[in-house]
């Protein structure tokens, strides 16, 4: 059992090797983290590159339709309408999407930012790990 | 079981929350910029991060000039930045080329970028790549042999807006500002402004019972814009300066005033094909004023053989308007990896001067033009070999044909290397062959003032070898550098002669030696160390031949530091001995908020910086200030 334990422990340490970005690594701590129940994500995404760089993410898959999605991951769109909660890629799109957005990573000013959206986290009754509530505001 | 299963991944989930902010860090440090811009076929380089510069708080390219291994940087005696390398006395002008962005921003007549951008402030700089021992010819450019690029900070990771404040203890202050968005329809821009005015230590001269000061302030201002459009992108500039010319070029180093005054404005734009082809145009404008006065004497030459005069009043002016158009096509057959380029530039200068003594003696007034056109055409394939194995060889053809007066020339550069590539082990191997370009001042100006010039002069040669050899594992990083460089067909300047220009048939060697190692301890901490050694034929040494530098990054929770000790040997030159040099710089920042940060950087702490020797002054003087600035920083 102790043996169990330990494998299943480090099994991120394995799935994250030195080889993995850490784009990838964020992303994963994101997702693991909003769905923390989950073993797979359904993720419906507008862009080509992220699902590319994301799809080293055993617990992420991406697909076609987004009535499927558990959650929709937004670096462009800007006209949906649908409330299924998002995550996005830009400040921009993170005040357009402040109803039904739950959070965004985005780089803005110099850094890369993270952020979530504790009314909306609310909302879709999702709660962040300890570690990630310093990442939570109240509005933009 | 299942409980269990969860339990247990939440926790692996939560033990890599706990790192956020490290894996955050970490993304920060892996997707600067410089990792795209990176040219390691072009030879030798040092990189200085957006990270490095952030926990430099370097204002200024003087601050990193001096932070550049191997490369010294020295003050001219008009107060102009120049380079050194180990051993070896300053750098021709024209030997060294500097582009912000993709834009060379040399002048035309003084075949340099140093003249008038050598304090340029770089809050608006993202990253910088040196380049030593280059031929330039990947950038597409005028050929030079040393290259700092710097690129500007974009629009995809500083949207937002930033202020800069700063004020040093000798009482300088410099503000800078910028904003940057992409908008929904896709227009990226960024937009800074800065304004500055540096205090420099005076120093003084004694002559006849009266004391001169040496002055070497600089003030000024600088624009920049950047706009992109998908893939359109317009770099537009504005860079103003004026200096004291510190102690000028009178005989007896006594003046009584002088300064530089110039300004420099571009327009820069570029055009990238879906078929890599990359379509550049540019226009400069320069208007440079420098004056001196010095009631001791300034020699000047009046045209013929020993035709020289001392006047007091020096007024020189040049007007330069330069265009270039270039266009490079990048194309891949098999393992043949081709760019083929060319450009065309045109280049005018225009000179006024008056030169006039105080006892009107002397009194000349003269003003000159000419027009160069310059055509180059270049080729380079990088083939590969096998898996670990790539070779590179280039040529390109330099056509100078001017409007009068001067002779035309041909000039071309050969290179061949190879690289090769292994787990741990990175190997590299060069040889290249060209020349070094003339500037206006020296081939033109057929009055002959205020200094003698030659139409018939031919460039300079030079040769590099050039070998490298890194060892990356884990978190280390070993490199050996080693280069040698032949110069022939050398320039002599004798006022005495008919041309003061002159070639000779001599040739002169250097000989160059870089060793690194730098350690990460993490993302947020590392320990960089160089040990270089310089060396030259005529076995003299005009400035340090041995330089170490030790430079440490850091950062604990809201702090950074930043610390660099530079050590230079001693050396003796104009008859004058200097001893070895400890130069500490060290940096701390705040960050109060995520958004405002506060500052504190004390340069040259131990008094004790690299000192210059200069002809006809009896002691040296240090390159660097000691200072400490203050800075504040918001980002909103």
């Amino acid at each position: 059992m102790k043996k169990f334990i330990f494998i299943i422990l480090f099994i991120p340490m394995f799935l994250f090797a030195s080889h993995v970005s850490y784009e990838v690594k964020i992303y994963h701590v994101i997702f693991s983290s909003l769905f923390p129940q989950k073993d797979l994500i359904n993720v419906w995404s507008d862009s080509a590159k992220k699902k590319e760089t994301l799809s080293q993410i055993k617990c992420i898959h991406f697909v076609e339709l987004q009535k499927n999605a558990d959650i929709l991951l937004l670096s462009k769109t800007k006209n949906l309408t649908s409330d299924t909660m998002k995550f996005v890629t830009s400040y921009k799109l993170l005040k357009h999407y402040k109803q039904s957005a739950v959070g965004g990573f985005y780089w803005q000013k110099g850094r890369p930012n993270i952020l979530f959206l504790k009314k909306n986290l609310q909302k879709y009754h999702l709660k962040l790990p300890p570690s990630l509530q310093e990442y939570e505001v109240d509005s933009l | 079981m299942k409980k269990l299963l969860f339990s247990c991944l939440l926790l692996g989930g939560v033990v890599y929350a706990q790192d956020l902010g490290l894996l955050l860090e970490g993304y920060k440090q892996e997707s600067d910029f410089s990792k795209i811009t990176r040219n390691d076929s072009a030879s030798i380089v040092d990189i200085f991060t957006r990270d490095d510069l952030d926990k430099m708080q370097a204002h200024s390219l003087i601050d990193i000039m001096k932070s550049i291994p191997g490369v010294y940087l020295s003050r001219g005696s008009n107060n102009l930045s120049l380079s050194a390398t180990p051993s070896s006395s300053t750098m021709p002008l024209t030997y060294a080329r500097l582009y912000i962005n993709d834009h060379d921003v040399s002048s035309s007549s003084l075949g340099s970028a140093f003249v008038i951008w050598g304090s340029l402030p770089i809050e608006y700089i993202d990253h910088i790549e040196v380049y030593k021992a280059t031929s330039s010819l990947e950038f597409g450019n005028e050929n030079a042999a040393f290259i700092i690029r710097l690129y500007t900070k974009k629009p995809e990771h500083d949207s937002g807006s930033k202020v800069a404040l700063s004020a040093d203890s000798l009482g300088s202050t410099s503000a800078s500002f910028y904003n940057a968005d992409i908008l929904d329809n896709g227009v990226k821009y960024f937009a800074y402004g800065n304004v500055d005015a540096i205090k420099r230590t005076v120093y003084h001269n004694e002559y006849n019972n009266q004391v001169y000061d040496f002055n070497s302030d600089t003030d000024g201002y600088n624009l920049f814009a950047n706009i992109n459009y998908k893939k359109w992108s317009v770099d537009i500039g504005s860079y103003k300066t004026r200096s004291d010319s510190f102690m000028g070029i009178g005989v007896r180093k006594t003046p009584t005033d002088g300064e530089l005054d110039a300004i420099q404005s571009y327009l820069h734009v570029s055009k990238k094909f879906d078929n890599d082809l990359i379509l550049q145009a540019s226009y400069d404008r320069v208007e440079y004023e420098r004056t001196y006065v010095d009631p001791n004497g300034i020699f000047i030459s009046t045209g013929g053989a020993s035709s020289v005069a001392l006047i007091n009043n020096y007024d020189i002016t040049f007007h330069d308007d330069i265009a270039s158009l270039s266009l490079e096509k990048r194309l891949q057959f098999g393992d043949n990896h081709l760019l083929a380029g060319g450009f065309y530039k045109y280049k005018a200068m225009h000179s006024i001067g008056e030169y006039t003594s105080m006892n009107t003696a002397v009194d000349i007034h003269n003003s000159e033009r000419n027009v160069l056109n310059m055509y180059s055409l270049y080729l380079e394939d990088m083939y590969d070999w096998s898996e670990h194995t790539r070779l590179i060889a280039s040529v390109k053809g330099d056509f100078f044909r001017y409007q009068k007066d001067v002779k035309p020339a041909d000039e071309f550069l050969v290179r061949v290397g190879m690289i090769q590539s292994y787990e741990y082990v990175k190997y590299k191997l060069f040889y290249s062959k060209g020349y070094i370009p003339l500037a206006f001042y020296q081939q033109y100006n057929p009055d002959n003032t205020p200094y003698k010039a030659n139409p018939e002069l031919d460039a300079m040669g030079n040769e590099f070898y050039t070998t490298a050899v890194s060892y990356s594992k884990n978190k280390h990083n070993l490199s050996l550098e080693l280069a040698y460089m032949r110069i022939f067909n050398l320039l002599a300047y004798d006022k005495d002669t008919d041309n003061g220009w002159l070639n000779t048939s001599e040739t002169s060697w250097k000989t160059y030696i870089q060793l690194d190692y730098s350690y990460m301890f993490d993302v947020n901490n590392k320990i960089i160390t160089n040990f270089i050694f310089g060396n030259n034929s005529s076995h003299k040494n005009y400035s340090p031949p041995y330089e170490v530098l030790l430079k440490s990054f850091n950062a604990y929770k809201k702090f950074e530091f930043y610390n660099e000790l530079i050590y230079k040997s001693s050396y003796s030159n104009y008859g004058v001995y200097v001893g070895a040099s400890f130069d500490f710089t060290s940096a701390l920042k705040y960050y109060y908020t995520k958004d405002m940060s506060f500052g504190i950087r004390g340069e040259n702490l131990f008094h004790d910086s690299y000192k210059q020797t200069y002809r006809n002054y009896p002691t040296a003087i240090p390159v660097n200030d000691q200072k400490v600035w203050l800075n504040m920083e918001y980002c909103f």
